[in-house]
């Protein structure tokens, strides 16, 4: 059936059946848990960005217009914030594809009795991230370490992880592209499954390499994959919170303080919440810009 | 058929606020450290209760990392508890914001020279609104086996910044590359660690925050700036005796040996009581060094009544037992914890542990953090300039200026 064939065909309009009442109690649930855990909630805080509000003091919120957004954007801060999380995006983004798809590669030609090794990859990702964060403050420690203690076993003088501003971001970025790698191999690794084996099998025929084969077949297939695993790294990395709360509180020198750390700050430290709620709609707009470009390039490339 | 539902609403709505009217009052405790847990379920509540047979108290322990957001929310919803506990710098917040009750009325009703300045912690614009309950100071804790191996007299710790310098050097070392390996004075170069070490040693140059009537900055001064280089001069890289930006250590630098010396309070070394009690008998705790006067940071932590509460008669009885002198050992016990009554200088969990009595003897020269309302706001402004410092990003007049110009304009805001 073409397009312009689906377009004309009608529905019999079913309002007011017994069957059409049935299923609105059925849909019920979801949609009041959507409206008032999801909407009314973004809503409200969409109100309280143009409102001076803190929760201890008596009055309630008070209207003050733009004034928490115009605070934040001429705000060293806050740009400073801006600048730690998308740096810290540009580099998570990048290499979890990388480690990602070489693990799911490695994985997808693994015989059947190493399939067992998905899942040592996969816990990390479900491992709660403030546990992980506790654990790699002890791999991180800069006497007895076990990163530390490895250098020295091989000579190599230690490494200020957490405590150079110049490595302190890098160190976070490690410590995130191991958790999240493994769930973004198993997103690969399904992938995989959907290319074509005769094509593969074609490309193998004419002669074409391991590597001409992922580049030329395998890697343009898996595009949709890749679009998903950025938008929602991008989402993940540009929130991050728990890690840099848990493992730096943002320092050495701002160096991790991420825009979520700064959010924390105004909120629950200064209860500034129209502020906190006003810098959560600037990283959401910006959020928002991000995947509706990447999925702009993404489709460009793909017709 | 169709009013069970409303049978049942009502049923349970009659009996929920029958239950609620019958003097129950609800006490928020800050922490969920076990050994407090106990103390407060197994001897004040059942103590409580024989004492007052008509009260009801409905008791939650808070995790101090989400004291601040719950009692905010249940400020917000009208539902906080008759009683909180928090820190002292929550004072100047909650009172300037009409949140909790002035004491004043009810302390003539308790022995207040026995809690001393301890009760001045919680004061807002010459009201007191805090019972303390524990506290913990800052003070110089060493190794003595260090010390003896570095030629110094155990028994003499540094009592002058020039003083202590000179022994955190000799302590020092560092590998070929010149990184240091053990600390002879390890500090932290950020956040609240870095203020309060600052603190101290501003409060030894006879400076403070603010000014009297808290409405203006006062530490932008020579004093301040005095106490800044003095601390570049602990953190600099080639003659310093601490690295900068050393990350919290999930074991205690003394037992790790990355350090001879740190700023601790009590809290700091308790674990080693337990899991390393050969090192805990090597530690000294030195008094506060002096530049014009002896001082140290101490901060006290109590109970805190809500203006808010429909029984506050009930509730000012429970701060009261709550903070008896049987129940404070008790409590304090628990976590080897500094208490507020001078009438506890004497407890067995005092005198058996040499180094609380350390922390008790050097009380009297508790200096508390100023009591604003921005004061968390301040604290932190003033931790970022003061680690540009350290680092040497800007100087130590820069920092105190541009930390005094941002915190200015908070106060007006």
């Amino acid at each position: 059936m073409s397009i312009q064939a689906a377009r004309s065909v009608t529905f019999p309009r079913r309002r007011g059946t017994p069957a059409a009442r049935a299923a609105w109690w059925f849909i019920l649930p979801a949609l009041a848990y959507l409206v008032l855990v999801q909407v009314v909630p973004i809503l409200y805080a969409l109100y309280l960005s143009f409102t001076r509000y803190d929760p201890a003091a008596r009055g309630g919120p008070k209207l003050v217009g733009l004034d928490n957004y115009a605070r934040m954007l001429s705000s060293g801060e806050f740009w400073s914030a801006l600048r730690v999380t998308v740096q810290f995006a540009a580099e998570v983004i990048p290499l979890n594809i990388v480690v990602a798809l070489t693990l799911a590669l490695m994985l997808n030609a693994a015989s059947v009795r190493l399939r067992g090794l998905r899942a040592a990859f996969f816990l990390p990702s479900v491992a709660s991230a403030v546990a992980v964060s506790v654990v790699w403050l002890w791999m991180y420690e800069p006497t007895f370490g076990l990163f530390n203690q490895a250098l020295k076993l091989i000579n190599v003088s230690p490494v200020p992880w957490l405590s150079d501003p110049a490595y302190a971001l890098h160190s976070m970025v490690l410590m995130r592209v191991w958790r999240g790698a493994g769930w973004n191999a198993v997103v690969y690794l399904a992938g995989l499954q959907t290319v074509p084996k005769e094509v593969l099998e074609a490309a193998r025929v004419d002669g074409a390499s391991g590597w001409q084969t992922l580049r030329r077949i395998t890697w343009p297939l898996l595009a949709p994959v890749t679009l998903y695993v950025i938008v929602t790294g991008l989402i993940s990395t540009l929130q991050t919170f728990s890690e840099v709360y848990v493992m730096t509180r943002g320092g050495p020198l701002n160096s991790t303080t991420t825009v979520g750390l700064l959010i924390y700050r105004q909120g629950f430290e200064y209860g500034e919440f129209g502020l906190a709620a006003a810098t959560s709609f600037l990283l959401f707009f910006i959020i928002f810009t991000l995947a509706v470009l990447n999925f702009r390039r993404q489709r460009g490339a793909l017709s | 058929m169709k009013r069970w539902p409303l049978t049942l609403a009502l049923t349970l709505g009659v009996s929920m606020s029958s239950a609620l009217a019958a003097g129950t009052i609800t006490v928020w405790y800050a922490g969920n450290f076990q050994g407090h847990i106990d103390v407060v379920n197994k001897t004040v509540l059942p103590g409580f209760k024989a004492a007052n047979p008509d009260v009801n108290v409905r008791v939650e322990f808070i995790p101090w990392g989400d004291l601040s957001t719950k009692l905010n929310a249940a400020f917000a919803a009208g539902t906080a508890p008759d009683v909180f506990m928090h820190g002292a710098a929550a004072t100047a917040g909650f009172a300037s914001n009409s949140r909790i009750e002035s004491l004043e009325p009810y302390l003539k009703e308790i022995d207040a020279a026995d809690f001393g300045p301890t009760l001045n912690q919680g004061k807002y614009a010459g009201a007191r609104y805090m019972m303390p309950v524990f506290g913990a100071g800052r003070l110089l804790v060493y190794r003595k086996d260090l010390f003896q191996a570095a030629g110094l007299d155990p028994n003499k710790a540094p009592k002058t910044w020039t003083g202590l310098l000179n022994a955190a050097r000799k302590l020092t070392t560092r590998d070929a590359s010149g990184r240091i390996v053990r600390a002879g004075l390890l500090l932290t170069s950020n956040g609240i660690d870095l203020q309060q070490v600052f603190a101290s040693f501003y409060f030894q140059t006879g400076g403070e925050f603010f000014s009297d009537d808290l409405k203006s900055v006062a530490f932008n001064n020579p004093k301040g700036v005095k106490a800044v280089r003095f601390m570049q001069q602990l953190f600099d890289p080639k003659t310093g005796v601490s690295p900068l930006g050393e990350p919290p250590s999930p074991v205690s630098p003394l037992m790790t040996g990355r350090a001879a010396m740190i700023y601790a309070v009590p809290d700091d070394i308790s674990d080693l009581k337990t899991s390393n009690p050969d090192l805990y008998a090597k530690l000294g705790v030195a008094p506060p060094t002096k530049d014009q006067i002896q001082s140290t940071m101490y901060s006290f932590s109590g109970f805190f009544l809500s203006k808010d509460s429909k029984d506050k008669a009930d509730a000012w009885k429970y701060i009261k037992y709550a903070t008896s002198g049987k129940v404070l050992e008790a409590f304090n016990a628990a976590a080897a914890s500094v208490p507020p009554l001078n009438s506890l200088v004497k407890a067995d969990f005092v005198t058996s542990n040499p180094v609380l009595t350390a922390y008790m003897q050097n009380l009297r020269f508790a200096h508390g953090n100023p009591n604003i309302p921005i004061w968390v706001k301040a604290r932190d402004i003033l931790s970022a300039k003061l680690e540009e410092a350290m680092y040497g990003r800007i100087s130590a007049a820069e920092a105190l200026s541009q930390a005094a110009k941002d915190i200015t304009a908070e106060l007006k805001r």
